[in-house]
């Protein structure tokens, strides 16, 4: 033993027992401000070929190997993405609708897939059946 | 303190199998989680290709549409066809795994087949080649009579996703995660190895992402059948995926229908059965098998066995 | 006495599992006890070591070794000693539980950020503000009882 002043605690401790809670209420409060972005992937046969901000408002045309398959809308204001004008037979892509923040978009004959990542509350579900 | 109490990372991998987008989740701390999952699908695409009824290749279930007497199937084949039949007995024929000429005839085989309404003539022709009553099976050899085709649709993808489900558990059995074929869902084991997943179930009249109940499972499986999942529209009328046996026409009597089970396998055959029966007495029964349901019926009114609100609870 | 603190450490470290932990992921630290008591007596050196043996012993024990947890808490463990030892050598007058919360702070903060490295977004942070107040619950605890081992050693001279 080096030094015989081994103490349990005095005053200075305050200090170092507070910062860390003060570090751990800063980070709580960051994700409101950033909570609401989210980002629209498109996936072909589970491949990413296209990536945009959910907030911006945009079309993209979904093609693969310059066949047309569908486009998609971005509507930034709303944040909400929908799959229009697709070149399969049933359209249950088109009849998804708009889809938001932790929703998708599939198109089975095409094997699209659009997703919208984001943060999801830690109270929303997990999986959906349908 | 450390990241090492069930591990966080939930490996997700999509793939399409069974004409729908199936989603595998699953976490491991002892195995690479990405490989147990690899190996889920290839289990799931094997046995796609095995119980394709409508496309050759391995498919078995072709090869028996086709043949003109008697096949001697595996056991496995065996053991789902006599499954099927099992379900159909105890619906009354409400899950019928020989409505193969009915559904090509619609033009539900196959999402690039152009869907029609067919005429009365054309329906009541394939109704005489339809019907689970149709397929006989002496141990493994199976017979089809009247020139019907088998479709096991309704609950090979269940028993595909119940196989890659015993698959991970093989590999891990701490292994948790769930898989999510096509809003049917069959749980590896709870969130982070402690949780409940939180499962919602679709509102059949709203949005994808709109919600009419919730569910917490640990384990086992959920499937839900529906109206508003493959259909096409003909002067505003809905013409859907899930036929009713006994009129060869889509089922009317309810819009929605869920069942869990400890297998996937009986969740899917029972809520197929259950979409197409309604709620009724025989639906009520189903908790004797150790199954809990909810129906939607057509006005939209929900009913539920009594099992079923102890699932809604966390 | 390393070799008594380092199997303690192990034993800390795969019974500790086994309490129940607020969030989904994480333990409580509390096998931080033998490499905090080691700091105390002056010995940073050996701390380093006695934290090398609780991990990669405990961990393959349990069966997670070389795992990305595994990754995670050596690596935010190593950061930890240094930090303690950092503050135990720049002053001659120093508190159990400074250097406690001092580590256990660290510690979380790194592991965090490797974390966040991983997975390549900065997910993980969202557990940051409960591991740091459960840190500082389960670093007091250790001070306390690192404290009182160091006096104990004293008493009978073993150090």
């Amino acid at each position: 033993m080096k030094r015989n002043d081994l103490q349990f605690f005095s005053r200075l401790d305050l200090f170092f027992i507070v910062t860390p809670i003060f570090i751990a209420f800063f980070i709580a409060a960051i994700p409101q401000a950033s909570g609401k972005n989210g980002v629209v992937t498109v996936y072909i046969s589970g491949e990413l070929v296209y990536e945009q901000p959910l907030t911006r408002t945009a079309t993209w045309v979904v093609k693969s190997d310059g066949e047309y398959l569908s486009t998609l809308v971005v509507d930034g204001s709303k944040e909400k993405v929908k799959l229009v004008d697709s070149n399969c037979p049933l359209k249950i892509c088109e009849r998804t609708g708009w889809v938001g923040i932790g929703g998708s978009i599939v198109c089975v004959p095409n094997k699209i897939v659009v997703k919208v990542e984001g943060k999801t509350k830690a109270s929303e579900i997990d999986i959906v059946t349908w | 303190m450390n990241f090492s109490r069930g591990s966080t990372a939930y490996v997700e991998k999509d793939e399409f199998v069974f004409g729908t987008l199936v989603r595998v989740v699953v976490s491991s701390e002892k195995r690479d989680p990405k490989a147990i999952a690899d190996a889920m699908i290839q289990e799931m695409k094997r046995l796609e290709s095995k119980f394709h009824p409508y496309h050759d290749g391995n498919s078995v279930i072709f090869k028996l549409n086709h043949a003109t007497g008697p096949v001697t199937v595996d056991e496995e084949t065996a053991f789902l066809i006599s499954k099927s039949l099992y379900y159909s007995e105890i619906t009354a024929g409400a899950f019928d795994p020989a409505l193969g000429r009915l559904i090509k005839l619609w033009g539900f085989d196959s999402p690039d087949t152009k869907k029609r309404v067919p005429t009365s003539e054309e329906i009541a022709k394939a109704l005489e080649s339809s019907g689970y009553a149709n397929v006989e099976i002496h141990s493994k050899e199976v017979s089809l009579k009247n020139h019907a085709w088998l479709d096991l649709g309704g609950i090979a993808k269940g028993y595909a996703v119940d196989q890659a489900v015993r698959l991970a558990k093989k590999i891990d059995e701490n292994a948790t995660g769930f898989v999510d074929a096509g809003g049917d869902i069959a749980i590896i084991g709870p969130k982070f190895g402690q949780f409940p997943w939180k499962i919602g179930i679709r509102d059949p009249r709203g949005g994808p992402q709109d919600i009419i109940g919730v569910v917490y499972l640990s384990e086992g499986a959920i499937a839900t059948s529906g109206d508003y999942e493959r259909y096409f529209e003909v002067d505003g009328v809905r013409y859907h995926h899930i036929f009713d046996s006994k009129t060869g026409y889509p089922a009317r009597k309810s819009i929605s229908a869920t069942v869990i089970a400890e297998k996937l396998v009986d969740a899917d055959a029972l809520s197929t059965a259950a979409f197409v029966l309604g709620w009724s007495k025989i639906v009520e029964g189903f908790v004797g098998l150790g199954a809990q349901a909810m129906v939607i019926d057509a006005e939209g009114k929900i009913y539920k066995t009594k099992g079923f609100v102890a699932y809604e609870k966390e | 006495m390393v070799a008594v603190l380092a199997a303690f450490g192990v034993a800390i470290y795969v019974v500790e599992r086994l309490i129940p932990f607020p969030l989904p992921v994480g333990r409580w630290g509390l096998s931080n006890y033998p490499v905090l008591t080691i700091i105390l007596c002056g010995r940073a050196p050996d701390a380093l070591l006695i934290l090398i043996v609780k991990s990669v012993v405990g961990s393959m024990i349990i069966g997670s070794f070389l795992s990305p947890q595994f990754i995670m808490g050596l690596g935010g463990g190593i950061c930890a000693v240094l930090a303690m030892w950092a503050l135990e050598a720049c002053s001659n007058k120093v508190s159990a539980v400074r250097v406690s919360v001092t580590g256990a702070t660290v510690n979380n903060v790194i592991q965090v950020l490797i974390a966040s490295a991983m997975v390549k977004n900065w997910a993980p942070t969202a557990y940051l503000p409960v591991l740091l107040i459960v840190g500082e619950i389960s670093a007091v605890a250790n001070a306390y009882l690192a404290w009182k081992t160091v006096i104990i050693l004293k008493e009978g001279r073993f150090i």
